[in-house]
């Protein structure tokens, strides 16, 4: 029960923050699962930075202040302009549809979906913790959460860990007292279930309810992302929270509503707090994003570019609270390993490949994690396909960014697997994990890109100012 | 505004699509076919004990041949080749059945649990075990069937028939092939970074998605051609869907089937009961951790043993008596420490003990106060 009320109380929370931002979609079926992502979020950034930034304990009564926070500057908000003119009411976008055509392909593809989710939610209910970075790591993270004392130790693990997997979990607990370690567990399959519905409600509000299936479709076509929602580890959490943040960048590729880029930013900032990848990864997918705003905003209105670098501020936050918990070296343990790495003259060791091994024995067993061993499904084949085949659409749709930013952690994942850690591609280790994130923004995408085309008949009779045609002035239409 | 795909898009990329795979499947065999199987032969129950070799002392009596379990019993069966094998048994205790085959000659036995891992529960009081050796490790025709048997209790074979693998080179494939191809996923605690990948053909070592990539490549070209042949640019979206789809739903079937058999589907809204029953392929440890949870106080200081550099066992056992604080004993040691070593305790400030398979006594000062067999109980300080 204590999970369910936590869960309603990030979910509450999340919605308030959304309103309080002004980034509701002015619909249920998106906002609900789009405010777990942001309430887990700011619940996470708020309890970390109060912890070890301001030295507050982590007790029942300042995780309930952490999750009211939002609802206090919803209320100031509404106080302050009293008196003032109405702000004005959310306004669902025009041209929903929920029923995907043609229904009976839809239909299949809905049931592999369901039947997927099922299994999932079942297992990873069922399963208790069972691996040793689990034990030590991602799944004690929240424990030492709960405790709330801190030794050098239990910090290091928390920062491996990130706020977002850290604190959700221990919410229940910390509310009741009691610790029920399948909670864990719980926060990974309740983030499945919304990054699903977020999937096909944003989708289907926008009229294109075969995007959104066809991407859970594509989604839980990877099978070591499925597996790893019914682990207690967090390279799924990793891609639910980036897939979620990528739903909304695709939107603001394909309809060029402001709005979306901002919530799109919102969820990065969520992904940045899981795992220490978390930021390395989110970082680049924003930067991308960001660039995308400021290259279709450079001869027009750059306000959107501003209010998406006064969404990012409050981040310093946990860049704070983190040099404060582990100092700076420990804050930045990729940065630190990276110039170690190019100042190493000479090549790298591999374990158990001799001395002297280099970068390019690493690539046979990279690619075989990519296109061979079943990861990913057959994504990596359909993949350059598509962008082949479909160029002229990719450009005419406007998804050649949202393919950029897959291409930009593509290129990361390689260069970890193949100069960082050649190591762990040879022995066919961490480079599947590391993939994970990918891939689930790869599927996402070519869902975008495959089923996307077929719009509904009501777009057509839009006016201007929603399609790609007046963008600009749709920019801070909801 | 982009292009719209007309309603009847999907359907005109379907027909094509259905022609293109018409071609696409002369180049691809179909998947592995059912071999004829010899029919199961019976081991007479006083040759089993001749049949097999183990590290503990084997008994038979009228029931059959029966093998007590303290912490670990190894039953190697002289049944070369060997698919398959049907078990009828009486048990009691809690018991880990994992089996693989090894080669008869080899003089050190493998990792039994390096992939692929097959275990199964052993329920207490009689039953039936169907094992499929054709999907273990090391499977060949001059290997032996390995049963390891964990946990705590008594294990009587009251009767075994075993399946000897096809004479003919090409039915013992097609049998090796189907056996891995359908084979549950095996799920371990080292099931993290890889899942075991699928093969296509086990025999030849081929792979699944390669199989499956190419006939998507396959399909593309040949849509791609057929519409540059009707004086289109490219295969419309739809046609690309529905190919990338008619290649993966059979992959995510597969998958989603081995996934559903070997993962723990059961309703338990209790979670000591989820940690009781659920760990799979260690079900004293599942059992004694719920035990130790029910039996410590919330302030308890913990110290967990388990069985020589075994890090499972005494990993598991601080993880689920978290937030007590917990600690692994190491004898000698001045101080203990536990997971990712931030609790830390000297052996004075420990209140309680709980040992699983330890090759030590009971330090001086402590008496059990539960257990779940004789080498899987909790102590507390007197």
């Amino acid at each position: 029960m204590s999970f369910l009320l936590a869960v309603a109380l990030l979910l509450g929370s999340g919605l308030s923050l959304l309103s309080a931002l002004r980034l509701r979609t002015g619909r249920w079926a998106v906002d609900l699962p789009l405010s777990w992502f942001a309430g887990t979020g700011g619940f996470a950034m708020g309890s970390f930075a109060l912890r070890f930034l301001a030295g507050v304990r982590y007790t029942a009564a300042t995780a309930l202040a952490v999750l009211a926070l939002p609802v206090t500057a919803l209320a100031l908000r509404a106080l302050l302009r009293r008196g003032g003119p109405a702000p004005a009411a959310s306004v669902p976008p025009p041209g929903g549809r929920w029923l995907p055509r043609p229904a009976w392909l839809f239909a299949l593809l809905a049931a592999y979906v369901g039947a997927t989710t099922a299994v999932v939610v079942l297992q990873g209910v069922n399963t208790p913790t069972q691996t040793d970075d689990g034990f030590r790591v991602r799944a004690f993270a929240p424990v030492l959460a709960f405790r709330d004392v801190f030794g050098p130790e239990a910090r290091e693990v928390l920062t491996m860990a990130g706020p977002v997997p850290s604190y959700v979990p221990s919410l229940g607990w910390r509310l009741t007292g009691a610790v029920d370690h399948f909670h864990v567990n719980g926060a990974i399959l309740v983030s499945l279930v919304a990054f699903l519905a977020l999937a096909v409600a944003l989708a289907s509000s926008r009229g294109r309810p075969e995007r959104g299936w066809a991407a859970a479709f594509a989604a839980l076509s990877l099978p070591l992302f499925v597996y790893h929602c019914t682990t207690t580890y967090a390279d799924a959490t990793l891609a639910l929270y980036l897939g979620a943040a990528f739903f909304f960048f695709l939107e603001f590729g394909l309809e060029g509503r402001g709005a979306d880029a901002e919530r799109a930013l919102l969820l990065l900032l969520a992904a940045a707090m899981v795992k220490r990848e978390g930021e390395l990864v989110a970082g680049a997918v924003g930067l991308v994003l960001v660039l995308q705003v400021a290259w279709e905003s450079r001869r027009s209105d750059r306000r959107l570019l501003a209010r998406l670098g006064l969404l990012c501020l409050p981040y310093l936050l946990v860049v704070g609270a983190r040099v404060a918990s582990v100092g700076v070296e420990g804050a930045f343990p990729f940065l630190r390993m990276a110039v170690h790495k190019a100042a190493a003259a000479p090549p790298a060791t591999v374990p158990g490949a001799g001395p002297g091994v280099s970068a390019a024995a690493a690539l046979p067993p990279f690619l075989w994690a990519v296109f061979s061993s079943g990861s990913a499904g057959i994504l990596y084949w359909v993949l350059p396909v598509a962008v082949a085949l479909r160029l002229r659409e990719i450009v005419g749709r406007r998804l050649a960014w949202a393919l950029g930013a897959v291409a930009v952690l593509l290129l990361q994942a390689g260069v970890t697997s193949l100069w960082l850690f050649p190591e762990y591609t040879l022995n066919q280790g961490t480079v599947h994990r590391q993939l994970i994130p990918v891939s689930v923004l790869a599927s996402v995408w070519l869902a975008a890109l495959l089923a996307g085309e077929q719009g509904p008949p009501e777009l057509a009779a839009l006016p201007a100012a929603v399609g790609p045609a007046g963008r600009s002035k749709a920019r801070r239409a909801g | 505004m982009h292009a719209e795909a007309p309603p009847h898009a999907w359907l005109a990329a379907g027909r094509r699509l259905l022609a293109a795979a018409a071609v696409a499947m002369l180049a691809f065999a179909a998947p592995p076919a059912r071999a004829e199987s010899p029919p199961l032969r019976e081991v007479p129950v006083q040759a089993l004990a001749g049949a097999a070799k183990s590290n503990v002392p084997l008994a038979t009596s009228s029931l059959g041949l029966e093998v007590g379990v303290e912490t670990a019993s190894i039953l190697l069966l002289a049944l070369q080749g060997a698919e398959e094998l049907e078990i009828e048994y009486q048990a009691s205790g809690i018991l880990l059945l994992t089996f693989l085959t090894v080669d008869a000659s080899a003089r050190s036995l493998p990792d039994h649990r390096g992939p692929p891992y097959r275990y199964v529960r052993v329920p207490p009081g009689r039953g039936r075990l169907d094992l499929d050796l054709l999907s273990t490790a090391h499977w060949s025709r001059t290997g032996i069937p390995y049963l390891l048997l964990e946990g705590s209790g008594r294990f009587i074979i009251t009767r075994l028939r075993y399946r000897p693998s096809p004479s003919d080179r090409a039915s013992l494939r097609e049998a090796l092939d189907r056996a891995v191809f359908f084979a549950p996923l095996p799920i371990g605690y080292t099931t993290v970074n890889i899942l075991e990948p699928p093969y296509w053909s086990y025999a030849e070592g081929s792979f699944l998605y390669d199989r499956l990539g190419a006939a998507f490549l396959v399909l593309a070209g040949i849509l791609a051609l057929g519409y540059l042949l009707a004086r289109r640019r490219s295969p419309p979206a739809p046609a690309l869907a529905l190919a990338a789809l008619v290649v993966a739903a059979p992959a995510d079937l597969l998958f989603l089937g081995k996934l559903a058999r070997a993962a723990p589907l059961s309703v338990h809204l209790d979670p000591e009961a989820r940690i009781r029953e659920n760990y799979a392929y260690a079900p004293k440890l599942g059992a004694l951790a719920a035990l130790a949870r029910a039996t410590l106080r919330p302030d308890d200081r913990v110290a967990v043993e388990g069985h020589g550099p075994d890090w499972f066992a005494p990993e598991a056992l601080c993880f689920n008596l978290a937030p007590r604080r917990c600690v692994t004993i190491r004898p000698g040691e001045r101080e203990y420490v536990g997971l990712a070593g931030v609790d830390r305790l000297r052996p004075d400030e420990v209140d309680a003990i709980v040992s699983i398979d330890a090759d030590r006594p009971l330090p001086d000062g402590f008496s059990r106060v539960a257990e779940v067999s004789d080498n899987a109980y909790i102590a507390r300080r007197r």
